[in-house]
C-alpha cells in the first residue's frame, strides 16, 4: 500500500500539521528506504510504529511483525472478571494502523533474530532485513512446579486467560475461597494483583461473603500503599487475608492447591500470577542480562547489540511495567529512532534534559469506585530514569471510576488508533 | 570608524550566536507534549470526555500547568502529573499544543483542497 505524503497527512485529520506547527516539517524532504521493523503489537509496538510514520511524515517504512491481527488489553482486564467490561471491547485491531498511518502487519512469528546481519527469520514467511528493530514482545513466566495455565490461569495476559479464571469465579458462592499469588517485583503492572484482590473480594462481599488470601511474594504492597492498605484493612477485612514474603513452591492443579513457604492453601478459584521475566525471544537472541533485556534510556537501544531497542515490559530500567509507560516509552524510542535515521544527534544537551516518561493508571477498588496512581521519570544525565514525582488518590470514589474509561479509551487511542 | 566597525562586527558575531544558541528544537517540545496524548489524544485530539490540548493557547496551559504545581495540597492526578515537569518543560509544551492551532495558512489549504474536490 502506498500513501503519498499529502494522503498521509490528511488521513491524519490533521492537515498542514507539518506546515503549520513545523514540529515534524525538519523530516519532510527526505526521501530514504530506511525500514523500521517493529516485533510485538502490544501499547508499545503499536505506539512506536505509529509514532515512527506520524514523525517521519510517512517517510520511514514500518513493518509490524504479530501472529495475531489485534492485541487484547490487560488495561481493564480486572473489568472482565466481575463483568462490568466486555473482553471484546479490549480488543484493539492494527487495521487502524494500517489504513490510517500506512503500517504494514505481517501476521507472522518470529522465530529468530540476527543482530549482526540485521536480518529476522519468520515462520511462516522468509525473512526480513531491518536498519532499526523495536522489540516490544512484554513478559514471559517463571513457571512454578505443577502449575497448569488451562487449570490455574494466570489472566495476566489478557484473552483466553482472562476468560477462564471469569468462568472460574461465575462459580464461586458465598462461603468460597479465592487464593492468589502477587509475583515478585519487577513485575507488569504494579498495582494490578492488588486491584484484582479488591474486585474478587468485592464480587464474593455482593454474594454475601468469602475469602480472598493474598500470597505476596514480597515485602508489602507494591503501588497504591496507602489505597490498597486502607481497602484491605477497611472495606474488605472480613474478606481479605493478606500474607507478604511468600514462596511458591509448587502447585496441585487438580486440586487447586498451593504449596508455599507459609504452608499449604486450598482454594476453591486459584489464582497463580508467577514470577515474571523477559519474553522467551529475547534471551533466545541474546539481548538479556539476567531477567530483563539492559537499554540506554534515551533511546531504548540494546546495550547489547546496537540497532536493536527494547521497550515495554522487557527492558531493564527501573521504571513501571504498564501499558502506559511502554506508550510513553515508545515515544522516546521513536524520537531517537528518526533522529538516528536523519543524522541528527540523540546526544544533543537540549534533548537530554528534556527525556520524560510518565506512568498513570486508575484501579477498582469497588464495583463502582476507582482509585488512581501517577508517576513521573526524567533522564538523570547519566544513564538511567530518575523518578521525578509520584502521587496516588487520597480516596477511591465513583468520579475516579468514570475517569478510569476516559484515560483508558484514550490510551487505546494514542496507542492503536 | 574603526571602532564603530567592531561593535558592528561584535553585535552581528553576538545575533548569529543567539539565533544558534537560543533556536528553540522544537521536536523536542513535540516529544514533551506526546507524553500528554496518553490521556489527552494524539495532538491533544482527546475522545470521550477528556479535555483536548489542542485548543489550548500557550498563555492558558502555562497558567493552567502553574496552578496546579501550586496547590497547597495535591488532590487530583493532573496536580500530581504537573509536579513532573520544570517551568521550561511546561512552556515547551504549551508552545507545541499553541502552534497546533489553526492558521491562516492551514485554512488556505483546506480552501484549497476545498477547490480541488469540487
Amino acid at each position: 500500500m502506498t500513501i503519498n505524503r499529502r494522503k498521509f497527512i490528511k488521513n491524519l485529520g490533521i492537515a498542514s500539521l507539518g506546515v503549520a506547527s513545523s514540529p515534524s516539517s525538519i523530516f519532510a524532504n527526505t526521501h530514504s528506504s530506511k525500514h523500521v521493523v517493529v516485533i510485538g503489537g502490544g501499547f508499545g509496538g503499536a505506539t512506536a510504529a505509529k509514532y515512527l510514520r506520524l514523525w517521519s511524515n510517512g517517510d520511514i517504512k514500518v513493518t509490524l511483525i504479530d501472529p495475531l491481527q489485534q492485541h487484547t488489553s490487560c488495561v481493564m482486564s480486572n473489568l472482565v472478571l466481575n463483568e462490568r467490561q466486555k473482553l471484546k471491547n479490549l480488543r484493539l485491531y492494527y487495521e487502524t494502523l494500517k489504513q490510517k498511518y500506512g503500517v504494514e502487519h505481517l501476521k507472522d512469528k518470529v522465530l529468530d533474530i540476527d543482530s549482526y546481519a540485521q536480518k529476522i527469520d519468520l515462520k511462516h514467511g522468509e525473512s526480513i532485513s531491518y536498519d532499526k528493530l523495536i522489540i516490544s514482545t512484554g513478559i514471559g513466566f517463571k513457571k512454578v512446579s505443577g502449575h497448569d495455565f488451562r487449570k490455574v490461569p494466570h489472566a495476566w495476559i489478557a484473552g483466553s486467560q482472562t476468560n477462564i479464571l471469569k468462568n472460574q469465579l461465575a462459580e464461586m458462592e458465598a462461603g468460597d475461597t479465592f487464593v492468589m499469588s502477587i509475583p515478585k517485583s519487577p513485575y507488569r503492572c504494579p498495582p494490578g494483583p492488588y486491584e484484582r484482590a479488591c474486585v474478587v473480594a468485592d464480587m464474593l462481599k455482593r454474594r454475601g461473603g468469602g475469602n480472598v488470601i493474598v500470597l505476596d511474594a514480597n515485602e508489602g504492597i507494591q503501588a497504591e500503599k496507602h489505597t490498597f492498605s486502607k481497602a484491605f484493612n477497611g472495606i474488605y477485612s472480613n474478606i481479605i487475608d493478606y500474607h507478604t514474603n511468600v514462596k511458591i513452591n509448587e502447585v496441585d492443579s487438580n486440586a487447586r492447591e498451593v504449596y508455599t513457604s507459609d504452608g499449604t492453601f486450598e482454594a476453591d478459584v486459584l489464582n497463580i500470577i508467577p514470577n515474571q521475566k523477559a519474553n522467551r525471544l529475547l534471551k533466545t537472541a541474546s539481548l538479556t542480562d539476567g531477567d530483563w533485556a539492559p537499554v540506554d534510556p534515551i533511546s531504548y537501544e540494546s546495550t547489547i547489540f546496537s540497532n536493536v531497542h527494547i521497550i515495554g515490559d522487557a527492558q531493564a530500567t527501573n521504571q513501571p511495567k504498564s501499558a502506559h509507560m511502554a506508550n510513553s516509552q515508545a515515544k522516546v524510542c521513536a524520537d531517537a529512532i528518526v533522529r538516528s535515521l536523519y543524522n541528527l544527534s540523540i546526544y544533543s544537551f537540549e534533548r537530554l534534559e528534556n527525556i520524560t516518561t510518565n506512568s498513570a493508571c486508575y484501579s477498582p477498588i469497588t464495583y463502582n469506585e476507582a482509585s488512581w496512581l501517577t508517576a513521573n521519570f526524567a533522564y538523570d544525565g547519566v544513564s538511567s530514569m530518575k523518578l521525578k514525582h509520584i502521587g496516588e488518590a487520597k480516596e477511591w470514589s465513583r468520579e475516579n471510576y468514570k475517569e478510569m474509561y476516559a484515560w483508558a479509551n484514550n490510551l487505546f487511542f494514542d496507542s492503536f488508533y | 570608524m574603526y571602532q564603530s566597525k567592531k561593535v558592528i562586527m561584535v553585535a552581528a558575531l553576538f545575533t548569529v550566536w543567539s539565533q544558534f544558541s537560543f533556536a528553540e528544537d522544537t521536536t523536542i517540545n513535540r516529544l514533551l507534549a506526546s507524553q500528554c496524548a496518553q490521556c489527552h489524544g494524539t495532538y491533544g485530539m482527546a475522545v470521550g470526555e477528556m479535555d483536548g490540548l489542542n485548543d489550548e493557547s500557550y498563555k492558558d496551559l502555562v497558567e493552567d500547568l502553574n496552578d496546579m504545581r501550586g496547590e497547597d495540597s495535591l488532590e487530583n492526578i493532573m496536580d500530581h502529573q504537573a509536579m513532573g515537569y520544570t517551568q521550561e518543560q511546561i512552556e515547551r509544551i504549551a508552545r507545541f499544543y499553541d502552534s497546533l492551532k489553526v492558521t491562516d495558512l492551514q485554512e488556505s489549504e483546506d480552501e484549497e483542497e476545498q477547490e480541488e474536490d469540487k
